[in-house]
């Protein structure tokens, strides 16, 4: 009986060198990127928790469907028609505007537009830890969708990919503490950059210098400085502005485009580049 | 009664897979942002309850897998549930013998405590290392754990009397 109270290690000895693992991991993954390559080879166990986890919000969609009344859809169908008859008016419109603006571009000898496409995608999942911000979208590898990828709804800039299992995606927040964005102030054609606050309501610029021409009410849009982000995409509007005396810089607040609060479909934004990468393009629906 | 079929380990896997479905589930939409500071720690209770139960089988390594498997899921940077967990699962194995004779209520009253030390750490961790900006709302999530600790231990105990 003299083995059953041999230790082989002690738990406490054990803790401590995990403890000391666990906070090097920490720093490493927390500070650098050298471990995403193994949150991206993880997907595959990913995928069935991330599956149940959105499968309650889902029946409760699904119910709810069912039980909608025919006059309530029949109304929902006429705002649609509605709407899309609306859209195709400015998009007769848009397509010649698009066409003199080619023109004018080749005439002054600069490069055209990249045209861009998009793919809808609903949202699965929200970061159910509120110090950090990201959403779970339905489309994956197969889809076409890639980190990196920009993402947007109909009002602006929303975040870009950062994971991709084969069905699933995970966005980061523009919102996030994590993220920043290459910005142009439409008005003065400032470059800045935005980043985000932790917050879901607000974003901030960082380093503007105290010269600088902003004011509340200025528009801020994707410049595509970074080749991350397509250049012209609303990012948000100047909420503040303040100038402590003797500061460098000013501290500006920026109120979000994007309805970031009550998203529920958002769209992947495609352009050239990423359709030569073996993207099928019928599964695409072209914007332009 | 009848011997049920599958009698085994697997329980316990199962069991923590659900705590992480759980960990993982959306509010419903439009729900305010803040009830998720709320959302009791599952997947550090079920811990708790394992390494309590069979401290065995569930034990400190056990407990840091776990937490990058958390980390893993709920896209925290890798090291920030172990971190936790790793105490949490040091912590049962020296006193489970006499956390095993408490009442109910005072395991939960523990179960808080043990579970504040650990977002203790997450919040220094976080605020220290990351240089994040931390709302102390997050201090609710032990509270919110340590009242839902007598339903996860008895529903925990019947698995694991059913089918360990």
């Amino acid at each position: 009986m003299k083995q059953l109270f041999l230790e082989r290690t002690n738990p406490r000895n054990q803790a401590v060198v995990l403890f000391i693992v666990s906070l090097l991991l920490f720093v490493i993954d927390g500070k650098g990127e050298a471990l995403n390559p193994v949150r991206q080879g993880t997907g595959l166990i990913l995928e069935p928790i991330l599956w149940l986890s959105a499968l309650p919000a889902q029946l409760i969609a699904g119910t709810s469907d069912f039980f909608e009344t025919r006059d309530h859809q029949q109304a929902t169908l006429t705002e649609l028609a509605r709407q899309v008859r609306v859209l195709q008016a400015s998009q007769l419109k848009m397509s010649a505007l698009e066409a003199e603006n080619a023109r004018l571009r080749s005439l002054l000898g600069s490069a055209s537009r990249m045209s861009e496409s998009v793919l809808i995608a609903e949202i699965k999942g929200l970061s159910p830890d509120p110090s950090t911000h990201y959403i779970t979208l339905d489309k994956g590898r197969d889809d076409g969708v890639f980190v990196g990828q920009p993402v947007i709804d109909a009002a602006g800039l929303v975040g870009q990919v950062v994971e991709t299992s084969s069905k699933l995606s995970k966005v980061l927040l523009v919102t996030d503490q994590n993220h920043a964005v290459p910005v142009l102030a439409v008005r003065t054609a400032a470059q800045l950059i935005v980043e985000g606050r932790g917050h879901r309501d607000v974003l901030s610029l960082r380093h503007v210098s105290a010269s600088l021409d902003l004011k509340v009410g200025d528009l801020l849009v994707t410049s595509g400085l970074g080749q991350r982000f397509p250049s012209g995409y609303p990012v948000g509007l100047i909420q503040s502005y303040n100038l402590a005396p003797g500061a460098a810089f000013a501290q500006v607040l920026v109120e979000p485009a994007s309805r970031l609060q009550t998203l529920d479909h958002v769209l992947l934004v495609f352009d050239q580049r990423s359709l030569g990468e073996g993207v099928e393009l019928d599964r695409l629906a072209a914007d332009g | 009664m009848a011997e049920p079929l599958l009698r085994g380990p697997w329980v316990i896997g199962l069991t923590l897979l659900l705590a992480l479905v759980l960990a993982l589930v959306p509010l419903p939409a439009g729900s305010p942002e803040a009830l998720n500071f709320l959302r009791p720690d599952w997947v550090g209770l079920a811990l708790i309850y394992w390494a309590i139960a069979v401290p065995e089988r569930f034990g400190v390594l056990a407990a840091f897998c776990l937490g990058l498997v958390t980390d893993l899921v709920l896209s925290s940077a890798f090291g920030y549930h172990s971190l936790g967990y790793v105490i949490l699962a040091a912590l049962a194995a020296s006193t489970y013998q006499q956390v095993r004779m408490l009442e109910i209520w005072q395991q939960a009253t523990l179960v808080t405590v043990s579970l504040l030390i650990v977002v203790l750490i997450q919040y220094a961790a976080l605020s220290v290392i990351l240089e994040r900006q931390l709302s102390l709302l997050m201090f609710l999530k032990p509270l919110s754990s340590g009242l839902m600790w007598p339903w996860v231990f008895l529903l925990l105990r019947l698995c694991r009397r059913r089918y360990l």
